[in-house]
């Protein structure tokens, strides 16, 4: 079944529900204000989410109970009083989210949950946490951008396995650029982490065996890596001090007004 | 977040929001009704899905104490 091209606004519920569902379409919809989630989908699996913008809801997007095998490709989700997109639990697992935009959520922008899922190309700006991984192993966060959020940036806790985290861009945020408590055996490579208000990449005590290859690590606060686990390989990274008198947020005030237009069209799904 | 306290925040959001839909119901039009009523039913199925998997996590921890 498809459902294309809708306006919904204003509804008691989810805008969208996909119960016990296979194959469906989900396309260039318009949902905003809504007491529950845009676009939810329940014990479903092989679904596509494309092109909608949603604004105002509790969750953009939320994949919960069993949901798996689903494209989030291209969405909208801003200003959810919730998280922008998330897979609620482990059983969410082997979900793909695809050049999406996720601005100014209260929580989080990208909530993953769950194993092998994948987060490729999205857009996560001005959240209150950025990224949080938990629960299981194997997904992979790859050509992400992270920038302005508040509360944390990029959480990886739970004792997450053999996570990958390569090509992203993680700037301008006022806690550590990753923070990586008890991940094990995970793979941080070609990233650039810069102008972060805390450490750039910080490991916990209880973190262990994590590889960080090639990134390039330029003005963090205090530090641009902080190692506190046992086991990790620190290998060929740029890590480069902020510059004499440079602070990150006045390189990141500079920055900002490249991301107004961003958010000046996340708007455009509200009437 | 631990994934307890995440259930437990979600099962108090939604009861939460089943109170305040039961409320509502009087106040929602005849013809509209049906439709919030379906929409109900969803919100507490979705609650007792959320409390069977705490019981299941509280079993688990049990189980590994």
């Amino acid at each position: 079944m498809g459902i294309e091209g809708i306006n919904i606004r204003h509804y008691r519920a989810s805008g969208i529900l996909i119960e016990f569902g296979f194959g469906h379409r989900v396309v260039n919809n318009r949902i905003n204000n809504m007491l529950e989630h845009g676009v939810e989908v329940v014990s479903s699996r092989g679904n596509l989410i494309w092109k909608n913008e949603i604004s105002y809801c509790y969750d953009g997007v939320l994949l919960i109970s069993g949901s798996t095998n689903n494209w989030v490709i291209e969405n909208v989700a801003s200003r959810c009083y919730g998280d922008g997109f998330e897979s609620f639990l482990a059983p969410d697992s082997n979900n793909a989210f695809i050049s999406n935009k996720s601005i100014r959520n209260r929580n989080n922008g990208l909530e993953m949950y769950g194993s092998n899922n994948l987060a490729f190309n999205n857009l996560i700006l001005d959240n209150g946490i950025g990224v949080i991984i938990s629960q299981e192993r194997d997904s992979v966060f790859i050509g992400n951008k992270v920038k302005g959020t508040i509360l944390g940036t990029h959480v990886i806790f739970e004792e997450y396995t053999n996570y990958f985290a390569g090509g992203n861009k993680i700037v301008c945020n006022r806690e550590e650029g990753i923070e990586n408590n008890n991940g094990q055996f995970g793979i941080f490579i070609d990233n650039e982490i810069s102008y972060n208000g805390d450490s750039g990449i910080l490991f916990g005590e209880e973190s262990s065996e994590n590889l960080v290859m090639n990134n390039k690590l330029v003005c963090n606060v205090p530090d641009n890596i902080s190692n506190r686990g046992t086991n990790n390989s620190i290998i060929n990274n740029t890590d480069k001090p902020c510059d004499p008198c440079e602070s990150p947020s006045d390189v990141c005030d500079a920055f900002s007004d490249e991301e107004g237009n961003i958010i000046d069209e996340s708007k455009v799904g509200v009437n | 977040m631990d994934v307890r306290m995440k259930i437990e925040q979600e099962i108090e959001r939604k009861k939460k929001i089943i109170e305040d839909c039961k409320n509502m119901m009087e106040r929602i039009p005849n013809h509209l009704r049906p439709s919030q009523e379906t929409a109900l039913e969803i919100y507490k199925r979705e609650l007792e899905a959320l409390e069977q998997e705490l019981v299941k996590l509280e079993n688990k921890n049990f189980m590994n104490k």
